[in-house]
């Protein structure tokens, strides 16, 4: 008996001593929710098991291990947002990584201003009133950070390139076609006002609804307006859209964002239904790519054997948002909210797909949300200057074209285990990490591309 | 005090009582609070009536939207945009309702309300509304109830007096005719009684309740949307609890929305979205299928059948 | 102007004929049995998959094989549930609800929601048609659909099964007394819709896409058009597949896109209210 107590006495000693040792130990908490059942929560999912796992398996980060809590299937319904949240913030996380969209993001904005213990990484939402918040009100929402281009980027990396292609080729008029949800509106706006100012002619647009199934009714009427390329702004029926303009022929490329359309079991799914729909993908031309995000690629690529096996949109965010929130944490050597935040508002990364960073309240209007530097040069460099009025949205999304293995240049990177007769996805703007040039489909005859090009 | 208030007292207490067990998670009780309020005042016209209302949420809808509007649009305090919200939703939910009900019957009715509730959803998405109803971003931010004690109790005084309510109406002289009418209609016709005056009633009721619980869930969600008010798929999980727990008592419906929350609150951490659907939408068709009167009926008959 | 009206009516027409194939098999069951079975449209969407998974190793035999395993399906989901709970139409409703959501779930764990497959057509190319492209792989879809609602029509009225049918939802104790065998009649029935969304499958899925969640859009147009036709007529089904696929391709045309759906809602909601017993249908429930 008296062996007994004396073993307890000091088996309480010893962790009554080392207990702050154990409390500063204790690991990391990353909450992660989104739509599970769907390639977007499994974006935001996939990169954080591969960055983690990786950080823990070097020492952790500032040698405490990072635990995932979740994820949380928020199954595009707000009230399931509002629900995985509340868990996580139960569950005291240091930081949420998000991949609920812009109604469900609606919903949490009030609980979000009210946890100033958690920050909140939305990677996926992208209206820019969320952004304004963070600028009116800096105090409430400074814990809230967007990853996501925001309508002003989103435009830029469509227009961008549709004034590149129009120099080339001299294609002249757009056809407008966006989904009828939030996220088009802000950018829709944007192409019937400022498209006309840099000499382009928009003959034409629809408002999809969402529910739409069928789309030739809107490709006659592009045909008929005459245009030579269309713009889409398109989520859920990205795939659609290719395949039935694949199935009609479709003589007008379409140039746009097209959520899911460009993961790597695209060209399994569709049957190989290439080059009527171009689209902002982040995985093209890997070869291109910094060393970083290519080795991150096969890694993803090969450690799953189902899609997405290679990111859309939001698969990069998580990744540049795990990798800022290390580095942040890194520089400010706690993993305290305040301290985090402010290392975060000296976020920049040149070497992303999608370049930018993030910079503090008082340097321009859109505080917390992906930009660049105005200056062309800057952007390329590691540490651009700082200041008020030296930034703006980013629209590096690089714009691909999947091609097949005769078209696409023989350089072009390919993942391992791809079969040899698989396409290519090609990156074809910016400039400085294409890898190949837009090609027209193979239904398209001489003819065709006379009639398009106003050369 | 009668037997039927001493049990919602201890319903009350006990319900109450279990939110010290959850103190860190207090929504998960606020939202199975929330659902049995649906659920109850739903299964409160639908089971008694005869009618089968797929249209409930209109209620809610209206209600919600209503509050969000004057919330947010006109600056409204929450405080006055409530009770504005509670006038509308269930006054305009039940001038739409009432007539129909009295037009048509059976299965025509159900499909009328299904449809309905489609078309609204549809007409709000579409962004023709996007001015004063949001479309798909719908209506926020709104003034936000978040979780705490004060309204996790507030609600669940809300519901037992509610479901006191709906209890004294259904032993009511009103309530008898109701049951028969929902037996033979033509047997209170014969009678000189109106039967849809009581059923119009009985849906009043179920609407005032419903949209009380309306505006309170759209300011606790923060925003008023369509996935939050009109849509298919929230009043299919409403019915769900309610066949699962039983839909015809109110405990039915009140253990229905705990038990529906809480198994996936348990899920969520466990298995992904579509295998925590496909496990509720088992139970609740295995539940109909096998044992149409829930399972609330079923633990308490074999309560009995032990003790007696 | 007049380009747009020749398009509405030629592609509505041939649209149409896209929900024929698809609806008729909903149609000639709900109709023909009296009440709403909601599983119809989530088995529509396990026959594209069959197609699509199939198509990938055997191509184009996949099609026959889709079509008899998607009777079979409806027919063992007849015997399994249904013939328990014909007697109410409630109950049918809200047990077929159950069921499609619980295929739903089962289709987006292994699918995702996110994704749409997509497979060749059997006849590819197209044919011109007054400026019209259609593709002919649709047009051989809309005459197997047309063939199929005539055929039906021809087979309600002038064999002795078809008439059995029809007899059944009218009065159930009667053809009972008559000695009409209701679950085999039923059966075949069931067997015969499921074959026949077994190919509309092929033909809704080859050209709109096949995902976890394409059964509630079939689900939608079936539902209205049986709605609107009546349930229990042909005759009816053959005039509302006509008015709601023009209709559909009208407003996307003509008026605007956003107004599609509420547009076609709408008038199985009005037909519902004020004309419940559809343009020739008789009144059940």
């Amino acid at each position: 008996m008296k062996r007994i107590f004396l073993i307890l006495t000091i088996l309480s000693l010893f962790l009554i001593l080392t207990y702050p040792a154990i409390a500063e130990n204790k690991p990391i908490k990353i909450g992660i929710m989104g739509p599970m059942g769907d390639a977007t929560g499994l974006n935001v999912l996939r990169p954080a098991e591969l960055m983690i796992k990786k950080i823990n398996a070097e020492g952790g980060l500032l040698g405490r291990q990072i635990e995932i809590v979740g994820p949380y299937d928020t199954k595009w319904e707000p009230a399931e947002g509002i629900r995985a949240f509340e868990r996580l913030k139960a569950a005291k996380v240091d930081l949420i990584l998000s991949g609920i969209v812009d109604d469900s993001e609606a919903g949490l904005l009030s609980r979000i201003a009210a946890s100033d213990d958690i920050i909140y990484f939305s990677e996926f939402a992208s209206t820019m009133t969320f952004m304004t918040n963070v600028k009116k009100k800096y105090n409430k929402f400074k814990n809230y950070f967007m990853f996501t281009p925001i309508d002003i980027g989103m435009y830029g990396c469509v227009e961008e390139p549709a004034l590149m292609l129009s120099k080339q080729l001299g294609w002249k008029n757009v056809y407008l076609m966006r989904e009828d949800s939030v996220w088009t509106e802000g950018v829709g706006e944007m192409v019937l006002n400022e498209t006309p100012t840099h000499g382009l002619n928009v003959v034409g647009f629809d408002v999809i609804p969402i529910d739409a199934k069928d789309l030739t009714p809107y490709f006659r009427k592009a045909e008929k307006a005459g245009a030579d390329m269309i713009y889409t702004f398109f989520s859920s029926f990205g795939e659609a859209a290719a395949s039935q303009a694949w199935d009609i022929k479709l003589k007008i490329p379409m140039i746009g964002h097209n959520g899911v359309l460009n993961d790597y079991g695209y060209w399994k799914r569709s049957r190989g239904a290439w080059g009527p729909l171009i689209t902002t993908s982040k995985w093209g031309s890997l070869e291109k790519h910094s060393a970083e995000w290519r080795d991150f690629m096969v890694e993803w690529s090969t450690s799953y054997d189902d899609d997405p096996r290679t990111p859309m949109w939001l698969g990069e965010c998580t990744w540049k948002s795990i990798k800022a929130y290390k580095e942040a944490v890194e520089r400010a050597g706690t993993t305290e909210t305040d301290a985090v935040i402010k290392e975060l508002e000296n976020t920049y990364y040149p070497d992303a797909p999608t370049m930018g960073g993030f910079y503090g309240p008082d340097e321009g209007d859109w505080p917390h949300s992906w930009c660049i530097p105005i200056d062309e040069k800057a952007r390329f460099e590691k540490n651009p200057k700082r200041g008020a009025g030296l930034w703006k949205p980013s629209n590096m999304i690089p714009l691909t074209q999947w091609q097949p293995k005769e078209i696409a240049p023989a350089s072009t990177f390919l993942l391992p285990g791809t079969p040899d007769d698989y396409g290519r996805l090609v990156t074809i703007w910016p400039s400085h990490i294409a890898g190949g040039t837009f090609q027209y489909p193979p239904y398209y005859t001489e003819e065709d591309i006379k009639k398009l090009e106003h050369k | 005090m009668t037997k039927e208030s001493t049990k919602w007292i201890i319903v009350f207490i006990l319900l109450s009582a279990s939110t010290v067990l959850f103190k860190n998670h207090l929504y998960v009780l606020i939202y199975a609070s929330f659902f049995a309020i649906f659920a109850m005042s739903w299964s409160f016209f639908t089971s008694f009536s005869g009618y089968l209302n797929l249209g409930h949420v209109i209620f809610i809808g209206i209600a919600g939207y209503t509050t969000a509007i004057f919330n947010y649009h006109l600056n409204f305090p929450m405080i006055l945009s409530m009770p504005i919200g509670v006038i509308a939703g269930a006054g305009g939910g039940w001038l739409l309702l009432n007539p129909l009900h009295r037009k048509i019957s059976g299965l025509s009715f159900e499909m009328v309300t299904f449809l309905g509730i489609l078309v609204l959803s549809d007409l709000v998405l579409t962004s023709y509304l996007r001015p004063i109803t949001g479309a798909d971003l719908g209506i926020s931010p709104i003034d936000s109830l978040l979780s705490s004690f004060p309204l996790i109790i507030g609600l669940n005084l809300f519901m037992c007096i509610s479901g006191y309510l709906f209890v004294r109406f259904l032993n009511s002289k009103h309530g008898k005719v109701l049951d028969f009418a929902r037996k033979n209609t033509d047997l209170v016709k014969t009678a000189g009684l109106d039967p849809h005056k009581y059923s119009g009633l009985c849906l009043l009721y179920s609407g005032i309740v419903g949209a009380i619980g309306g505006v309170l869930y759209i300011h606790f969600s923060g925003s008023a949307g369509v996935s939050n008010t009109f849509s298919l798929s929230f009043q299919i999980h409403m019915i769900v609890m309610a066949i699962i727990g039983g839909r015809f008592s109110m405990f039915g419906s009140i253990f229905g929305a705990y038990f529906v929350i809480l198994l996936e609150e348990y899920l969520r951490g466990v298995v992904g979205g579509p295998v925590e659907n496909m496990i509720i939408y088992s139970i609740g068709f295995c539940v109909y299928f096998f044992s149409p009167e829930g399972l609330f009926p079923k633990i308490t008959g074999l309560k009995k059948k032990l003790i007696g | 102007m007049l380009a747009d009206i020749i398009y509405v009516i030629i592609y509505g027409f041939v649209f149409a004929s896209l929900y024929g194939i698809m609806t008729v098999g909903f149609s000639f069951i709900c109709g023909l049995g009296g009440f709403y079975d909601i599983a119809l449209p989530a088995y529509l969407m396990v026959g594209a998959f069959i197609y699509v998974k199939l198509s990938e190793y055997i191509g184009g035999w996949a099609l026959p094989i889709t079509v008899i395993s998607t009777g079979i399906i409806c027919l063992l989901h007849y015997l399994v549930f249904i013939k328990r709970i014909r007697e109410d139409a409630f109950v049918v409703f809200f047990a077929t609800i159950f069921i499609a959501l619980i295929i739903q779930s089962i289709f987006e764990y292994f699918f995702t929601t996110s994704y749409i497959y997509n497979y060749p057509p059997l006849i590819s190319g197209h044919i011109n048609l007054l400026g019209v492209k259609l593709s002919k792989d649709l047009i051989v879809g809309g005459v197997i659909g047309w063939i199929a609602l005539f055929g039906l029509r021809y087979m309600t009225r002038h064999t002795n099964i078809g008439r059995a049918i029809i007899a059944i939802p009218q009065s159930t104790l009667g053809s009972r007394i008559i000695g009409i065998d209701i679950t085999r009649i039923q059966s075949f029935v069931y067997f015969l819709g499921g074959l026949l969304l077994g190919t509309g499958a092929y033909f809704y899925g080859g050209y709109l896409g096949v995902n976890s969640h394409m059964w509630s859009h079939p689900l939608i147009i079936m539902f209205t058009i049986t709605v609107a036709g009546g349930l229990g007529s042909i005759d009816g089904v053959i005039l509302a597949t006509l008015l709601i696929g023009i209709l559909e391709v009208a407003v996307v045309t003509l008026i605007d896109p956003r107004l599609r759906s509420v547009v076609i809602l709408m008038v199985g909601l009005l037909i519902l209210i004020f004309k419940p017993k559809g343009f020739a249908g008789k009144r059940i429930g």
